[in-house]
């Protein structure tokens, strides 16, 4: 009985796997707060893969394996609210999708970066995006921001708001 | 039994360090065993109870994979010699390649190129087992040779459910675009529910020494592969060439039917086939394989690079400092797994780097006392050395050159605070400037730099913050330099201890920093800090626990 139970459940799940595989994960419309000093300024919304630091601290980045959906761009507006709609975040490969990345910026748009290393220094890699067609040149100016901040996914409720 | 602790952190560790670190080259300023990572029995089971979420925290998923599109192409050869092992086959298709070539004409056939396109490709995978198997071999060897491994980790995986499916292939010779494409739809490939599970034993010997480095080999893996009962099915028709022979005018055509009847007598065989040459592969190339792109990265070194909010700053949108690690060892510390990390920081905002004083950085590895993890899940050693260079990082800045004090006053430091924790008495090395006021102003240049020992300790708070605690000061320390006393010089330094000598019972207890910004997560599992103390070789040790997350 234990065996027909546990066979019946694993098929389910492969099933379930198999059907919400080509779906993607579909993310909800939220809020986020607290942006009122950057009113005018640009938001810049990525929904990645990404890893935290192996040994975490104030002010780490998510290293990004891939920007499955993105940028999402939004203006800021004098309350310092950003209403974000609902978007579907597709899955690729062998990743799973589990930051947000919001980075506010001035500049007409933001190029996203990976610290790495090469040749005994830090340096800066532009990230990888699953769709192919967005281009957003590297460049210094296009790297700046005013202020970089990411959450879980897991943090993200729909219809509900984010203080950044 | 002890020595041989099932660990699925390792798995873990193994694909984020070797998967995705960059590669260190030389000319880095690390700090050797920067931070040291124990793990205790208890902390590998935490990360064994959900390693799932673990990976799924670090953005990878490890039971599903979707790929929209995919494309695979082989190497270009004579369909003869994509047969291996196979020499009877191999001999009759060159006899019919030869034979066409003689009695065709119009077509000819050379090498092949196979172009396969798949789409809509789902993978399915249910892991029965997904763990690790260490052995510490130093137990084993009563005299240890040059070349045992400091670790060995045997790699068991283990699925007892699989699916592949593709919603469409189509394969064709792009060197012979006469045969046009075959292919399949809403094909689905898994193994059948009467069948083994598929099983995976991958030995893993990790290396340290002072000639090699940090090194890792990898052994013949021992996996079921030929074994596996696999299923196939698809929907109806096979996509087929359209062949049409002319004799005389009468058209011959092939009968497709029958020829998906043949595939599908066949594929039982074709899977077989597959499978048992996988399996030859796996036996015989597979460790070499496996190590060649392996040692690829550790010849060089391993580096994970990140941000950190500097010590210190104003707020948070200072310019983070950019630090980075590198595993330089893996071992075993009785029952707890050690993992040492080099490690950099830098000041992106200096366009020069330096070399932080030997005789600043830790010059032994940490004395860990095993007693102190019971009942923890993992402790942190902090090399004294990566904290001075932190702390003169952020000197640089200015962030540390005044001391506020109650009531609004503030103490001016005229040199870069430097822990010294292996020394008898633990301090925070700092030289102040004081104005000395009324009568005695006049027996010296004002204003005056002392410096001392301020004695120090790490205490953890209920929050799980660890503060930096002053425990008075070290008075054999106290320096006043002869230039700047103007009369009777010993009688002035006399003063200047007795002043600091009234100031006492003040720094006792005195919080010099509190919560300070050590690590509070791993891999994104958070950490509190149960515990600190100072370890005499110059590290800082802290004991964590993992939260739910």
């Amino acid at each position: 009985m234990k065996t027909i139970y546990k066979t019946v459940c694993s098929g389910l799940v492969l099933l379930l796997l198999t059907l919400t595989a080509q779906a993607g994960t579909q993310v909800g419309a939220f809020s986020v707060r607290g942006l009122e000093k950057y009113s005018g300024a640009k938001l810049s919304l990525y929904y990645v893969s990404g890893r935290p630091a192996g040994l975490g601290t104030n002010g780490q980045e998510i290293h990004v394996n891939k920007v499955l959906k993105g940028p999402e761009k939004y203006r800021i507006t004098g309350d310092g609210v950003v209403a974000i709609k609902s978007v579907n975040v597709p899955r690729d490969g062998w990743t799973s999708y589990n930051y947000l990345i919001f980075v506010v910026h001035t500049q007409p748009a933001h190029a996203l970066t990976n610290p790495d290393y090469r040749n005994g220094r830090v340096t800066r890699d532009p990230v990888r995006y699953y769709e192919s067609d967005v281009n957003i040149e590297y460049s210094k100016v296009n790297n700046s921001f005013e202020y970089k901040t990411y959450k879980t996914s897991r943090e993200v409720q729909q219809g509900g708001s984010i203080d950044l | 039994m002890r020595w041989a602790k099932r660990l699925k952190i390792l798995l873990f560790l193994y694909l984020l360090v070797f998967g995705s670190m960059a590669q260190a080259q030389e000319g880095s300023r690390f700090i050797p065993h920067s931070i040291g990572v124990y793990f205790t029995p208890q902390g590998q089971d935490f990360f064994a109870q959900d390693l799932e979420g673990l990976f799924y925290n670090n953005g990878i998923s490890i039971n599903q994979a979707y790929f929209g599109k995919f494309q695979y192409e082989t190497q270009e050869k004579y369909l003869e010699e994509m047969i291996p092992n196979q020499h009877q086959l191999a001999n009759v298709i060159r006899t019919l390649r030869e034979g066409i070539a003689r009695y065709l004409v119009g077509l000819e056939l050379g090498k092949h190129k196979f172009q396969i396109d798949f789409e809509d490709l789902d993978v399915a995978i249910n892991w029965r087992e997904l763990g690790i198997e260490i052995i510490d071999p130093q137990l084993f060897d009563d005299e240890l040779e040059s070349n045992t491994p400091t670790l060995t980790m045997n790699l068991n995986l283990e699925v007892d459910r699989f699916q592949l499916s593709v919603g469409k292939v189509r394969a064709r010779d792009i060197n012979h675009p006469i045969f046009g494409e075959i292919g399949l739809d809403d094909l689905m490939i898994s193994m059948q529910q009467n069948g083994p599970a598929l099983y995976l034993n991958l030995p893993v010997n990790f290396y340290s020494s002072e000639k090699k480095g940090f090194y890792v080999e990898v052994g013949t893996p021992d996996m079921n592969l030929e074994a596996l009962n696999l299923g196939m099915e698809y929907r109806p028709p096979m996509i087929l060439p359209s062949v049409e022979l002319n004799i005389n005018g009468h058209s011959i055509t092939v009968n497709q039917d029958e020829v998906e009847l043949l595939f599908n007598e066949q594929k039982e065989q074709i899977f077989q086939t597959a499978q048992r040459e996988l399996q030859i592969w796996a036996d015989e190339n597979a460790a070499a394989f496996i190590n060649q792109v392996a040692m690829k990265k550790i010849d060089s070194g391993l580096i994970e690079t990140n941000t950190m909010l500097p010590p210190g700053a104003p707020n948070i949108f200072a310019r983070n400092f950019e630090w980075g690690l590198k595993v330089a060892g893996i071992d075993m510390f009785g029952d707890h797994l050690h993992i040492g990390l080099d490690g950099f920081v830098t000041d992106p905002t200096q366009s020069n780097d330096f070399d932080l004083d030997q005789s600043l950085q830790a010059q032994a590895l940490p004395h860990m006392n095993s007693s102190k993890l019971q009942g923890r899940d993992l402790a942190l050693s902090l090399n004294q050395g990566f904290v001075n260079k932190i702390i003169k990082l952020s000197s640089l800045r200015g962030y540390f050159s005044h001391v506020e004090l109650d009531a609004g006053e503030s103490i001016k430091l005229t040199k870069t605070p430097v822990l010294k924790l292996d020394q008898k008495k633990p301090a925070l090395q700092i030289e102040v400037e004081y104005e000395v006021e009324g009568i005695q102003g006049w027996f010296v240049k004002n204003p005056i730099r002392i410096s001392f020992d301020l004695m120090v300790d790490f205490v953890a708070d209920a929050q799980g913050q660890i503060s930096l605690i002053g425990r008075g000061v070290n008075l054999d320390t106290v320096f006043l330099d002869s230039k700047y006393i103007r009369l009777f010089t010993s009688k002035v330094r006399a003063a200047a201890k007795d002043e600091i000598k009234e100031m006492q019972s003040d720094l006792d207890g005195y919080v010099i920093m509190e919560g300070l910004p050590l690590p509070d997560a791993l891999f994104g599992i958070p950490m509190i800090k149960k515990n600190a103390e100072i370890d005499k070789n110059g590290h800082l040790l802290i004991y964590l626990d993992f939260l739910k997350y």
